[in-house]
């Protein structure tokens, strides 16, 4: 090492200490920015803010870039999310960018071989595609969409194509969190804000394992019990995990248990009168699903009859359901019956990947409502999302089947007249039947058109379901020898999906082109290109704006305004069209900016306000609604519906559901009956199997597999079972054995007592690894109205190999 | 050579938290630095990427460490290598020069 370097590197290792330093003494005024006025022979490193990359709790970072790469990463400690602290994946999330075999090419399917085309041809290619038969096209998207990205394929299908075949993988992850927020409020996303996790005196985990999968979260409760707080952390699950660890109270419930569980609670609310009359007599309806084709408006029921209907799901009874003591649910009511108490209920996918996915969110809605924990800080039913934009590319963009941005439905005509005034499109463009939903999509694309599958084509960007779909064998790997049936993926890496791809599109990620994300407590975030893609690789909004315009060269109508102006028009300062379809032009404006501005047209009706682009890039993220004060700031909201803090409720009242389903300011307390899953183990199949996210990977492991400590850190799946059970199968520990389900069959080594700790009769597999695809086996049965699948249970057997 | 410096939530078993402190001033990597309450700076120099997932690892599981949350992490050399078991499939596929 010369002398230069040993310098550089011990003044790498102050700055590191430093910001260890500040955030052990919780300093927020230490900035990063320092090192740029360092010598250039100690740091030549530039920094500037992004969010994380990887998962919804959308961490802010410091990414520090010299000679076009990225070589450090901090937390950034002005930021209220994160507050300078980061996880294992953040930690390495500069590394993402530089894995091996990017993708720098587009490649096209000639065979079994890929083969490098231009981009041109490439753009052809789907062009042709479209033309072909545009109502037989689909776009299946993502949550790891920025919002500019989402919203111009979205405007490519329903403002261009007229074509509702857009759904995104988040339909896998948070559909039925969207669904329970509607069928409770009339309005999706959570009221709250991480600040609940700040003030609880009673966390509540439903399923939920943010330990491992939102840490930094965690970590902020866990921060304040080494401060001498008292938080009472309750963990309701069907396996142990790292939050059990760090939890006073666990209770391992059965696979359903949940519904069942928030079904007591309630009950004894009202058996004991300890329900909190005055806020529900004020602000609060009864609702139960209609008997025939139930929706989320579902029918008026009074109290009476919700407590009748509720009366049988006695302690008793609710313990024979749910596999927990009786007198746990007492508890459990008898917390939520003490208005003393702040109480936040916290969950993710354990919640959503459910077949009564809406109806178990509803009931914890509920149970918030019924009791009156809602609307003070710490006090609050909160969702996450696995997502860095689930909420605000899926969720407000609206870039699902039935939706439309803002909050708007294809099936209401005065929403598809809205979208068409603000998109400038002539009327009756919108096509007013949803499209087909993500398991659907697959279904018809998977089924040959001489069978009846309707999709033929479809365009799969930054997302990967040929490892995240359920029942692969049947909603992916069918499309092999369908002859007309074509697959385009734009990637950043080869995946269990590009296997599969006729057309492969390289596309840039994250710091290597503009963004905006959206995360789980309505934070919009900003963040500016730093570095160049590899290769050819190019931004997938550029992609779609790409694809547009070749449409329109080739004479589709949908691709220009009633004007006759292209869709995707946009000015420079002059107000000249700027090519933006061209690459080499496509940054000689902020399209990001561009299309966020004509997007926020969208936020007003649902009061989802969104500020100006240019305030985003100032802040480290402002959470919505936020509206501009006379005094020209921009305000934003940390708990919705609240009198003391929402803009929107009027002056002197203390709560207001505005977009109440009654239309009368009142939340819906749901009546849900207890069903039992779709699949229970018997004889054939006796276990229970569940899946789920490890630590180290994100999601499929696509992006963390390729950073060599995570990998090594966790390099294969496995399946950890109880001792006991393996005992009893003479299987032991590190051994491969099968699972099979009535759907597929997969080999993996067994962890017994490892990190999770399932109770017997229950297996877990994560699912990051492509080359054990716990997807074959698991059930495509969905939730009715959130059409989300149930990934946590199904039934499956143990095969002891060579036995 | 990867640099990162962490915060480090120690236990409230204090006589745990101390060896721990005891057991992480013991490694030449590790440097430790503020302690306050439960939490404590350290900045971890590691010889390369191997070299600090072990240690990375290692602090994870020390009795006495509740939590570990990172801060700052300087990679000056991106990976040159992936796991060996990715992708063979698709490789298997080929994509032509
Ligand atoms: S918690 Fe999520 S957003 Fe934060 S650093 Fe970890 S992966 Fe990134």
């Amino acid at each position: 090492m010369t002398r230069v370097e040993a310098d550089r590197r011990t003044f790498m290792k102050s700055a590191a200490m430093a910001a260890a330093s500040a955030a052990v003494v919780r300093d927020r005024t230490f900035a990063l920015q320092v090192l740029d006025d360092a010598p250039a022979e100690q740091s030549g490193v530039r920094w500037a803010k992004a969010p994380c990359r990887f998962c919804g709790t959308g961490c802010h970072v410091q990414v520090g870039v010299e000679n076009g790469r990225v070589v450090a990463i901090a937390g950034d400690q002005a930021a209220d999310v994160n507050k300078g602290l980061l996880c294992v994946k953040g930690y390495h999330v500069g590394l993402a960018l530089y894995g091996e075999d990017r993708l720098t090419r587009p490649l096209l399917r000639s065979g079994d071989r890929f083969v490098p085309i231009t981009w041109d041809q490439a753009i052809d290619v789907i062009a042709d595609r479209v033309g072909m038969a545009p109502e037989r096209f689909a776009i299946y998207g993502s949550g790891q969409w920025t919002i500019p990205e989402g919203y111009a394929a979205q405007k490519l299908m329903k403002g261009g194509l007229g074509n509702n075949h857009i759904d995104p993988n988040a339909r896998l992850c948070m559909a039925s969190a969207v669904t329970g927020f509607i069928a409770t409020y009339g309005v999706d996303e959570p009221a709250g804000c991480y600040q609940d996790l700040d003030e609880c005196d009673v966390l509540i985990m439903w399923g939920n394992n943010p330990a491992e999968m939102h840490p930094v979260l965690f970590s902020r409760v866990i921060d304040r019990r080494s401060q001498g707080e008292e938080v009472l952390l309750i963990d309701i699950s069907t396996r142990r995990t790292r939050t059990t660890e760090h939890c006073q109270e666990y209770l391992e419930m059965k696979p359903h248990g949940d519904v069942a569980i928030a079904l007591g609670i309630c009950q004894q609310l009202i058996e004991r009168g300890e329900y909190d009359e005055s806020f529900v007599g004020r602000h609060c309806s009864f609702r139960a699903p209609q008997a025939e084709n139930p929706t989320l408006l579902g029918e008026p029921i009074t109290f009476d009859e919700f407590k009748s209907r509720i009366a049988k799901y006695t302690p008793e009874h609710v313990s024979e359901l749910a596999g927990i003591p009786a007198d746990s649910v007492r508890r459990l009511a008898s917390l939520f019956a003490d208005r003393s108490l702040r109480i936040t209920s916290l969950w993710c996918m354990g919640m959503n990947q459910h077949t009564m996915g809406t109806a178990i969110n509803t009931l914890v809605h509920g149970v918030h409502l019924l009791s009156g924990h809602f609307g003070r800080p710490g006090d609050a039913p909160t969702s996450l999302t696995g997502q860095p934009s689930a909420c605000g590319t899926v969720r407000e963009v609206g870039t699902l089947a039935h939706a439309l941005p803002g909050g708007r439905v294809v099936a209401n005509a005065e929403h598809r007249r809205q979208c068409e005034e603000i998109w400038g499109l002539p009327e009756g463009r919108i096509n007013p039947k949803p499209g087909f939903h993500t398991v659907s999509m697959w279904e018809q694309f998977c089924t040959p058109a001489s069978a009846g599958g309707e999709i033929d084509t479809i365009w799969v960007q930054v997302t990967n379901p040929g490892q995240t779909l359920p029942n692969l064998p049947k909603l992916f790997d069918a499309k092999k020898g369908l002859e007309e049936k074509f697959l385009i993926v734009s990637e950043v890496y080869p995946t269990a999906t590009t296997q599969l791809a006729d057309l492969i599109l390289p596309s840039a990620m994250w710091v290597e082109k503009n963004g905006v994300f959206g995360n789980s407590e309505r934070r919009t975030q900003q963040w500016f290109k730093m570095v160049d893609p590899p290769g050819d690789a190019r931004d997938d909004c550029w992609q779609t704006i790409a694809v547009a315009h070749r449409l329109m060269e080739r004479g589709h109508e949908g691709m220009r305004d009633a004007n006759g102006r292209f869709l995707f028009r946009v000015e420079d300062d002059a107000g000249q069209e700027v090519p933006i379809w061209e690459w080499d032009h496509y940054y000689d404006v902020n399209v990001d900016r561009a299309l966020f501005e004509e997007y926020r047209a969208f936020t007003r009706l649902k009061h989802k306000n969104l500020a100006p682009y240019d305030e985003y890039v100032r802040s480290r993220g402002m959470r919505w609604p936020v509206v501009e004060q006379p005094e020209g700031v921009w305000r934003e909201t940390r708990f919705r519906f609240a009198g003391f803090d929402d803009p929107f409720v009027p002056e002197g009242e203390d709560f207001d559901f505005y977009h109440s389903t009654t239309g009368d300011g009142r939340a819906q307390i749901w009546f849900h009956e207890y069903t039992p899953p779709p699949e229970v183990p018997d004889d054939d199949y006796p276990f229970w199997l569940s899946t789920g996210r490890v630590l180290e990977h994100w999601h499929t492991g696509t992006m963390t597999r390729r950073i060599p400590q995570l990998s090594r850190a966790m390099p294969s799946a496995y399946v950890e079972m109880h001792r006991a059970d393996a005992e009893a199968l003479d299987i032991h520990d590190g051994e491969t054995i099968a699972i099979e389900s009535r759907r597929g069959r997969l080999e993996l080594p067994v962890w017994i007592g490892g990190r999770g700790m399932p109770p017997m009769g229950t297996i877990f597999v994560p699912f990051f690894d492509e080359s054990k695809l716990v997807n074959l086996v698991t059930l495509d049965a969905h939730d009715p109205f959130s059409k989300q699948p149930d990934f946590k249970k199904c039934a499956a057997r143990v095969v002891k190999m060579g036995g | 050579m990867p640099i990162s410096s962490l915060v480090i939530t120690l236990t409230d078993d204090q006589a745990l938290a101390d060896s721990a402190c005891e057991s992480l001033g013991a490694r030449p990597e590790i440097e430790l630095g503020r302690h306050v309450a439960n939490r404590l700076a350290a900045v971890v120099d590691s010889a390369d990427s191997e070299a600090d997932r072990e240690t990375w690892q290692w602090i994870n599981a020390l009795p006495g460490v509740a939590h570990v949350d990172v801060v700052f992490v300087h990679f000056d050399d991106p990976p040159r290598e992936e796991s060996p078991e990715l992708h063979a499939e698709h490789r298997a596929g080929g994509v032509a020069p």
